[in-house]
């Protein structure tokens, strides 16, 4: 039964059970109506034959006494045949026991009693014999007897199809009436619930509801049901908010790499910001076991190998990506992601587990940043500061050259005023005028020194002026051929056009000098130098990124020596380094050709191969203003000497001395001072015109040069000036020296320099 | 009607032959009302009876002494006529008559409910005391002043004559060749206060219902 119920529907089931019931409750009248006609059947057969009877009873009284056989004949044949119609015999016997009438309905089947019995009954299997008096009042005046054939079942049960019918008809009435009231209470609410909940199923409809109005089990159901959609809808709607809110994220990072998979690896979420990142469209990507693919292998080997060594066990494959994950720790790494086009990227790699609802491990999520940016930032930022450093590191060597040339430019140039005092002295043969020469060329080579360390400290004061580069390299080629030798031969290839450019004349050449005693060093045993000019306007930065358009000179030294490497080419400018034996350089020749191309607004470009020799270019802005100076500028042979009174003021007394020296064998008459403010003083109490002011920069009594310059103007505004320094003079003090209208003579001097400039200043409107 | 009646008391048990018993009675009714209308039948019946015996007077006599006494099995009189419930039914002879022999004998058997008696009467007087009073053929000459004295008085009166019926006598023998055969006075019979049965009335040759012309 339970087996049958199982696999119908409620309708089939209550359908069944309802014929069931039906047919079980028309069984048992069947049962109740067989029992009944089996166990009454006789009673009820001799209570109808002898009610009958007893009307027929009534009158054959008569009929024996006074109506005759004829009568009584026809009587018993009325009775047996219209009112029992199973009566065969029905015999009347007079009171003295002859047969008064008969009816035989077949005499050969049935035979008639010839004699009277006595009064009662007597059933055999099919028939039922009766015995009844006739009385006439309380006497008995004749016997009648009946015999009936019993109808076999079959003839008696039709009489029970009207009941049977009556009962089915009842039944199936009742059934009908069951199905509907199970159709309307129970099975049209339950099909009802059935369609809602598949129509929300499929439609994902929470707000349908079932239309129940029942106010029983059914209807209560009906009421969770839709309260339970209730919730479910509003948990649906949360969670439709909760991922758009999700994916709107996902698509808005765009600039963050989101990819999410499973624990086999499977990407199964490849965002906006991966897309743009790494150049793959999220379809290519999901589903499949790509992260390979935009990662370096040698990077996952070296994590790998990172990672076992702090994990302590044998970290490969996509575990390398997952270990630390797994272990709940933070993994966050620097990675080399190669885009779809084969560029790279730095990111940085943020891995953590994702976890379902259990808390079991679900998969990876990893967030990418770009870092490319930051790198290069960072990179840019530690050349700035190795720039920095670089910059202190100048900065202090020049303090010191700064601080050593001070000293031992004063040293310098009282050497040379004695020396070319000594040198014009009459009287010296032209052998000890030689050696003074030779004096002066070591005195002067000092001074070099001196200078160069000036220069790369910047502490050189720059004497700008219009210069034909070409014309400026003529004037020293025959000196950097003394400088470089016989064995390597020394070209020049000058420009067609003039190479005008705005610089100091001496920087530039030394420039020149330092690169050509370079190249000469580069070269071992023989070779060439070419040095070539051009002027070039430039549009295209090109490769150099200090490079900017415009019209440049470009001076050009090639030789055919060595050569560098690339890592040697990187530090060429940096001050102190060399590639020479200990002793033979001292690091700063380039470092002071960058400082004063640097100075020029220029830059420089090299180009090296090893064993075939280095290129040097260096670009320095052309001039537009082309004045023709060069005419306005011959070298007449200067006068030298005058009776004028200069006032000398200098702190070193070396200095001070070879310079009165000079001036005074010049013919001039010289007062000096010590410092300024021994000159102010001077100044307040002089007895004649002081024709020119001589003066020290750097005085240590606190007043300077230019502070004493500013003061004596103010009394003599016609004053002139000329400011001697070994040292340096600060940018803005280089300004001051034009608009004071002061000449600037640097330290160390010769006698000759001195006294032409004196002459020269003297000379000045 | 009285005996449809009778039926349907018990047919009420069985309901579902109610309709069938109801038909049977109608017909069977119905088959009771042909007998009436049809005096052949009773010819027939006493038909049977005189063939059986010789053609004689005493067969006669016994044939008329059975009818008396079945007469009076027929008949209810008004309870007052008895003494009590045992009192026999008087039957009077008027005179010594050849029928009393016959009459005795036909009343032996019958003991209840009341048993008859025979008692020969010979004034209208003591005719008043019986039940029944035969007038044979031979009485004819007092009959009348007789039944005059009966008349209104509970007494079944039989007679023979011709005139029996027109003289106001109940019960009227009448022979039809060699059947006897009786006839019944309606109005006599009401007016002496006494039933007879529809069972006996329908064996009857004639009831008259009115009173014929008479003195």
């Amino acid at each position: 039964m339970s087996g049958l119920t199982l696999k119908h529907s409620i309708r089939q089931r209550i359908l069944l059970l309802i014929l069931l019931t039906s047919g079980l409750a028309f069984l048992c009248v069947a049962v109740a109506v067989a029992i009944y006609e089996s166990t009454t059947f006789r009673p009820r057969q001799l209570d109808a034959l002898k009610n009958t009877s007893r009307l027929l009873l009534e009158v054959l009284p008569g009929t024996l006494d006074f109506g005759g056989s004829d009568s009584a004949n026809a009587y018993l044949r009325i009775y047996a045949e219209e009112t029992q119609p199973g009566v065969v015999i029905a015999a009347l016997y007079d009171a003295e026991g002859k047969l008064f009438a008969v009816y035989n309905r077949d005499a050969i089947a049935f035979s008639t009693p010839r004699t009277v019995e006595p009064s009662g009954h007597r059933f055999t299997a099919d028939e039922l014999n009766l015995w009844e008096p006739v009385n006439r009042n309380a006497n008995t005046i004749g016997h009648l007897y009946l015999q009936k054939v019993l109808p076999p079942l079959y003839a008696r049960l039709p009489q029970y199809t009207i009941m049977a019918g009556a009962v089915a008809f009842a039944l199936t009435i009742v059934g009908f009436v069951l199905i509907l009231g199970v159709r309307r209470n129970l099975l049209r609410p339950l099909s009802t619930l059935l369609a809602t909940t598949t129509h929300v199923t499929e439609h994902r409809d929470y707000t349908a509801t079932a239309k129940i109005d029942h106010e029983d089990e059914l209807g209560l159901l009906a009421n969770a049901f839709n309260r339970m959609l209730e919730v479910i809808g509003q948990r649906d709607t949360d969670l439709r908010q909760a991922n758009a809110l999700i994916r709107d994220v996902f698509a808005a990072t765009t600039e963050v790499a989101i990819i999410a998979g499973d624990l086999n690896g499977l990407v199964t979420l490849f965002n906006t910001g991966a897309e743009h990142m790494l150049g793959y469209s999220s379809a290519e990507i999901v589903n499949r076991a790509t992260p390979i693919l935009w990662h370096k292998a040698e990077e996952i080997e070296n994590r790998a190998t990172e990672l076992s060594l702090q994990l302590n066990r044998k970290i490969s494959g996509i575990s390398t990506f997952t270990a630390l994950s797994d272990q709940g720790q933070p993994d966050s790494h620097e990675w080399t992601f190669i885009r779809k086009d084969g560029t790279e990227l730095k990111v940085i790699l943020v891995i953590t587990g994702m976890h379902d609802s259990q808390g079991r491990p679900s998969g990876y999520l990893g967030v990418a940043s770009d870092i490319t940016r930051r790198k290069r930032a960072e990179d840019e930022r530690e050349k700035l500061h190795g720039q920095l450093i670089h910059a202190q590191k100048m900065e202090a060597v020049g303090q010191l050259a700064g601080g050593v040339a001070h000293d031992f430019n004063n040293i310098l140039a009282a050497m040379l005023m004695h020396i070319g005092l000594m040198r014009d002295e009459p009287g010296v043969s032209p052998e000890m005028r030689a050696q003074f020469d030779e004096q002066q060329e070591f005195v002067n080579r000092a001074a070099n020194l001196t200078r160069q360390l000036l220069l790369f400290g910047r502490r050189e004061v720059m004497q700008k002026k219009l210069v034909d580069l070409d014309s400026l390299l003529g004037n020293v080629l025959k000196m950097l051929r003394r400088l470089i030798g016989e064995n390597i031969s020394l070209e020049f290839k000058g420009n067609l056009k003039a190479t005008w450019i705005n610089a100091d004349s001496g920087m530039i050449e030394q420039v020149v000098m330092n690169l050509v005693v370079n190249a000469r060093d580069a070269i071992e045993t023989c070779g060439r130098i070419t040095l070539t000019t051009t002027v070039v306007d430039l549009t295209d930065t090109g490769k150099s990124t200090e490079a900017r358009p415009g019209s440049f000179v470009c001076l050009t030294v090639t030789d055919t020596g060595s050569g560098m490497t690339a890592a040697t080419l990187e530090h060429i400018f940096e001050p102190f380094f060399t590639t020479k034996d200990q002793g033979k350089g001292t690091g700063l020749g380039l470092a002071t050709v960058y400082g004063i191309v640097k100075r020029h607004d220029g830059w420089i470009e090299v180009e090296s191969t090893p064993g075939s020799g280095t290129t040097f270019r260096i670009y320095l802005p052309a001039s537009t203003h082309q004045q023709a100076s060069p005419s306005k500028n011959p070298v007449s042979p200067p006068t030298i000497g005058g009776r004028e009174t200069i006032l000398l003021v200098e702190d070193d007394e070396f200095v001070r001395h070879a310079a009165l020296a000079v001036l005074r064998h010049a013919g001039y008459t010289v007062i000096t001072a010590v410092n300024g403010q021994k000159a102010l003083e001077f100044w307040a109490t002089r007895e004649q015109k002081i024709a020119l002011l001589l003066t020290d920069m750097i005085m240590p009594d606190g007043l300077t040069g230019l502070d004493l310059v500013k003061r004596l103007r103010k009394d003599d505004p016609a004053l002139k000036v000329i400011i001697m320094s070994g040292y340096s003079l600060e940018l803005s003090q280089q300004g001051v020296l034009d608009t004071e209208r002061v000449t600037y003579l640097a330290k160390p001097f010769e006698a000759t320099g001195l006294n032409q400039t004196v002459r020269q200043v003297l000379n000045a409107k | 009607m009285n005996a449809a009646n009778r039926i349907s008391a018990p047919a009420r048990r069985v309901p579902l032959k109610y309709l069938l018993h109801a038909a049977a009675l109608c017909t069977f009714a119905g088959a009771g009302l042909i007998a009436r209308a049809e005096p052949p039948v009773a010819a027939i019946s006493t038909q049977t009876i005189a063939a059986a015996s010789q053609p004689s007077m005493a067969q006669e006599s016994r044939v008329k002494a059975a009818y008396l006494v079945k007469f009076t099995q027929y008949t209810s009189w008004p309870a007052s006529t008895f003494e009590s419930d045992t009192s026999p039914i008087v039957i009077g002879i008027i005179g010594p008559s050849p029928i009393a022999a016959d009459l005795k004998q036909e009343a032996r058997p019958i003991t209840r409910p009341r048993p008859i008696e025979i008692r020969t009467i010979a004034t209208p007087e003591e005719a008043t005391h019986c039940h029944a009073v035969f007038f044979s053929r031979t009485d004819s000459y007092q009959e009348e002043s007789w039944l005059v004295a009966l008349k209104g008085k509970p007494v079944l009166t039989v007679g023979e004559s011709d005139q029996t019926i027109k003289r106001g006598a109940i019960i009227h023998f009448v022979a039809e060749g060699k059947k006897v055969l009786f006839e019944v006075s309606r109005p006599a019979m009401e007016r002496s206060n006494l039933k007879i049965s529809t069972e006996m009335l329908r064996y009857a040759k004639t009831v008259r219902n009115a009173l014929e012309a008479s003195n």
